[in-house]
């Protein structure tokens, strides 16, 4: 069944491979709900499964194997017993013969202790032998045997030849014994003399009975041989009748042997092609197992696979769409500061200017309208900053004082406009000196008062600044601002620090706005690792209180705020400007403002027309649009401060972008900008920044070259290999083989200039000085690049042709002092 | 946008031998530079013959586009940047062709196909340096 499950899993698998990624889970949702873990958990659980089972019915198949093997090893019982009796009786037949031959009776020991035990012997062979009736009578058989032998063994005893003859032999000893003790008698009786000189008494014995004795001794000896051969016969008849029954028996226990060999070789076979089986078993279900969990494990990585990639694509589509959110927020941001920026830079020239009551209230209208839009502009900016985590903290030293105070003047008008009281308070227990963020913190304040006075009308605001807890170095600064304007409905409180919203969409239409400034405050706080909170009541008014964790300031670390003059200094008259910008109105602003201080304004259309101007024109300052079609603001600064060696001293650079000074200071001082102004920009703001810029620098005067910082690397004035070293990177055989074609170029040139003149080609005349002039000027061969321009110029214009020759021969005298230094230059490189 | 990894192809076309050792040396440097930075391929060519090099162009290598060409003007066989310029154009709609002269810009009309102009002054090959980096930046960006 689990085998069949983990089948249906692995078909269910294989059939989802056919469909695409999206048509699996339509088509098998039942699948979608089994996560991998589970899968590949159930398929590991059932291999074990399968793993145990197997096992064990392989040892019960091997155990059964190894046991009938451990049978057979075992010697038949009754064989042995068949030997033993068989080596009794052959021991027994040994030891009559034995006696037979020796005549002792110790040898008949053997024999008599196995005919004692012979009987127990054939009656444990019976037993062994069982059921099995035709081996029992066979066993029967060689019982009746075995006792016929033991009779004929006992007669044979009995007949022992030996022990008649002996008897005999003793017969006739004793009577030979009888004789000779009767002569010894009458020997001692006769005396000395009789028995010298009597007569033997032994040849006084019988010789025929003698005779007759030993005639009776081989006639018994004979007959008991005879009768000993009748028995041996007997015996030997017996003997192979015993041993032949005993080889039946043990044939019949061999076949029977045979039979049950063969009957154990085929349960052995069985159990042997069962286990096989269970094995195959095994190895197939392990395999697909293996294959479920590899092709599982496969599908899942693909998928895996496919996800990272659909991840990836993701992410990118999502950095591309950051991107392309930023882009669009930079592109609206410049486009619209952009005629923003004329439209409130030309209102505040024609506010300069003498005009009419009506006019003047019509551009202030102007006016007021394009800062509401700056300011909405900023707002959108720094929103999806503050939603991107983009924006970061500053932590300088600032006085709170300053920022309330000028929240203040910037709403008194508004406020007393809506015959609203404006008024601030600051705690006197708050440090004079705070670090943190004043922008930020700042703009907090604009965004709640300006709600407040936006919403209030005939009523009051009054926004304070306290301190409350903190320690020697931190403190909590707790910014509420209280009106008594419409307020906002309890339900709708929670709802006001959201993105875009305001309490009602007849607030929107009623008073304006993005519905950002409070969301805006809420993220600015939250920067700052502060709370918010807002109480309203409906037509009463509002409070919000923010509680913003500050650290205390130094005075001393505060950054001195340079008092800026107002008025349009009289040094700036006689200044020398370049403005560069791609958009006709910018240049026609700066140009208006600048021209109204007296500075002399050029203006470039794109960087490489500045870089051209500057190239031949010294400036004292230089203002940089950063977004221009062809080469960028940054990447023209840079060429100014590195390849041109222009200081920031000797021009400083003010980078005027519509992105905030935040986004774009890293890069402009980078590119060795020195100042930024951010478009839209007041012309007070422009002052500011121009003073800023050029700090003590000299106004104006062309400066002259200090003699220190001419290039050492100059050969004796007729040529200067500075560019070429700086191109080099140190390369020295670079330099050599620059020097080299130099002259073999230019040595060349030369020849086909007088070629050409000779044959009175002009053009081709003028052409040829007209190549030879860049390695030349390149070279800072100054006098052969004025002798070959002048070259071109008389032959392109076909003017004075006379004195071409003249200047050909001079340019070629000038080309050999060159040669001669470069050569000289080249020999001391090795 | 290209994708890191996009080859961009550099032509440089300047008749004379030193300027145009000049001028490649001092790409190649941005080269590297501009291959570090953003992960791309630059290839350089650099050629001092304008018939081989109009050969080059009408090979047809340059269809892919990632062009950046810097011709000399006054190339001689009569043959100016100009043409050279009309005909990278012509193949690579999106090519963008600095055109390299000693004197000013020459006489541009609406036929004029190339996007700068450069004077070959000790500075021009830096900015031929900054043209470049400047128009990989933009396709990067």
């Amino acid at each position: 069944m689990l085998l069949l499950y983990a089948a249906s899993i692995l078909s269910s698998s294989l059939t989802i491979n056919f469909h695409s990624f999206e048509d699996t889970y339509a088509l098998n949702p039942a699948m979608r709900k089994i996560p991998l873990q589970v899968k590949i958990g159930f398929l590991m659980f059932l291999a074990v499964l399968l793993l145990a089972a197997t096992g064990y019915l392989s040892y019960i198949n091997l155990s059964s194997v190894v046991s009938l093997i451990r049978v057979d090893t075992k010697p038949d019982q009754r064989l042995l017993s068949i030997r033993e009796i068989s080596k009794e009786l052959e021991k027994a037949e040994n030891s009559i013969r034995l006696y037979t031959l020796i005549n002792d009776t110790k040898v008949l020991k053997p024999f008599y202790s196995i005919i004692s035990n012979i009987d127990d012997k054939v009656n444990k062979l019976r037993e062994e032998c069982g059921d099995d009736t035709i081996m029992l009578q066979q066993v029967d058989t060689i019982s009746t045997l075995i006792e016929d032998n033991i009779v004929i063994w006992k007669q044979m005893l009995s007949l022992n030849p030996n022990r008649q003859v002996m008897e005999n032999l003793e017969g006739l000893s004793e009577m030979i014994d009888s004789v000779t003790v009767n002569n010894q008698k009458q020997e001692q009786e006769k005396g000395i003399l009789g028995r010298v000189f009597g007569r033997d008494r032994k040849i006084e014995l019988d010789e025929q009975e003698l005779r007759d004795n030993i005639s009776r001794i081989e006639q018994q000896d004979q007959e008991i041989k005879e009768k000993l051969l009748a028995r041996e016969k007997q015996l030997a008849v017996t003997g192979s009748e015993i041993r032949d029954r005993f080889y039946d028996l043990i044939s019949k226990m061999e076949s029977e042997v045979s039979v049950s060999i063969e009957g154990k070789a085929s349960n052995a076979g069985i159990l042997a092609a069962r286990f096989y089986r269970w094995l195959a078993m095994f190895a197939v279900s392990g395999a697909l197992l293996a294959i479920a969990v590899v092709f599982i494990t496969v599908r899942y990585v693909r998928k895996s696979d496919a996800y990272q990639i659909a991840l990836a694509k993701s992410r990118d589509e999502a950095e591309k769409l950051v991107r392309i959110k930023e882009m669009f927020m930079a592109n609206m941001s410049h486009e619209i500061r952009t005629p923003v920026t004329a439209i409130s830079g030309f209102t505040e020239q024609l506010l300069h200017e003498p005009l009419n009551e009506k006019s003047l209230s019509t551009l202030r209208v102007i006016k007021s309208s394009s800062d509401h839009l700056v300011a909405i502009i900023n707002d959108i900016l720094d929103f999806s900053k503050l939603q991107d985590g983009k924006m970061a903290l500053e932590q300088v030293n600032f006085r709170i004082k300053n920022i309330i105070e000028d929240v203040y003047v910037l709403f008194e008008r508004d406020a007393v406009k809506n015959r609203t009281e404006l008024s601030y308070s600051l705690d006197p227990r708050c440090p004079e000196v705070l670090v943190g963020d004043p922008y930020r913190l700042k703009q907090i304040l604009i965004n709640l008062v300006s709600n407040s006075v936006k919403f209030t009308k005939d009523g009051t605001i009054l926004y304070s600044v306290k301190c409350i807890s903190g320690d020697q170095d931190k403190t909590d600064l707790v910014i509420e601002v209280t009106d008594t304007g419409i307020g906002i409905e309890e339900s709708k409180l929670k709802y006001i620090f959201e993105d875009f919203t305001q309490a009602e969409m007849s607030i929107t239409r009623r008073y304006g706005g993005t519905g950002l400034g409070l969301s805006i405050v809420k993220k600015l706080v939250d920067l700052h690792n502060g709370s918010v909170e807002c109480k309203s009541i409906r037509n009463q008014g509002t409070r919000i209180t923010c509680i913003i964790p500050v650290k205390r300031g130094d005075e001393k670390n505060l950054v001195k705020e340079t008092e800026m003059p107002l008025r349009i200094p009289s040094a700036m008259a006689g200044l020398k400007v370049l403005v560069v910008d791609d958009e006709e109105y910018n240049r026609l602003l700066f140009k208006t403002i600048l021209e109204r201080w007296q500075v002399k304004c050029h203006v470039a259309v794109n960087g490489a027309e500045a870089i051209e101007m500057v190239k031949t024109e010294k400036f004292d300052l230089l203002f940089m649009d950063i977004r221009m079609p062809g080469i960028d603001g940054l990447k023209v600064t840079q060429f100014i401060r590195n390849e041109l060696k222009i200081s920031a001293k000797e021009m400083p650079v003010i980078c005027i972008t519509a992105a905030s000074e935040e986004d774009m200071k890293e890069k402009y001082t980078e590119s060795g900008m020195d100042e930024f102004l951010s478009k839209p920009f007041t012309e007070e703001k422009l002052l500011k920044v121009v003073i800023s810029a050029l700090g003590g620098k000299p106004m104006s005067g062309k400066e002259t070259k200090n003699p220190s910082d001419i290039d050492h690397s100059a050969v004796k004035e007729k040529i200067d290999l500075k560019n070429l070293y700086h191109i080099s990177g140190g390369d020295e055989q670079f330099v050599k083989q620059m020097l080299v074609t130099f002259i073999e170029t230019t040595e060349r040139g030369l020849t086909e200039i007088r070629e050409a003149f000779l044959s009175g080609h002009w053009q081709t005349l003028a052409d040829l000085s007209h190549k030879l002039l860049p390695p030349c000027r390149h070279l800072g061969a100054t006098e052969l690049s004025r002798l070959l321009s002048d070259i071109e110029h008389k032959a392109g214009g076909r003017t004075d042709i006379g004195k071409l020759e003249g200047l050909i021969q001079r340019a070629e005298a000038e080309f050999g002092n060159i040669s001669s230094l470069i050569s000289e230059h080249i020999k001391k490189i090795t | 946008m290209p994708e890191m990894g996009k080859t961009f192809t550099v032509l440089v076309m300047e008749d004379n031998q030193y300027y145009n050792i000049l001028l490649t040396r001092t790409l190649l440097n941005t080269c590297s530079l501009i291959e570090e930075k953003f992960r791309c391929s630059v290839r350089l060519l650099s050629f001092t013959d304008p018939g081989e090099c109009l050969l080059k162009i009408r090979s047809g290598e340059f269809n892919k586009c990632n062009v950046v060409a810097f011709i000399d003007y006054y190339t001689g066989d009569e043959i100016n940047g100009e043409h050279i310029s009309k005909l990278i154009k012509k193949l690579c709609r999106d090519a963008f062709v600095v055109l390299l002269s000693q004197s000013g810009e020459p006489g541009r009309n609406k036929n004029c196909m190339h996007d700068s102009f450069v004077i070959k002054d000790p500075h021009a090959p830096a900015l031929c340096c900054l043209y470049l980096e400047q128009f990989i930046d933009n396709k990067f960006s």
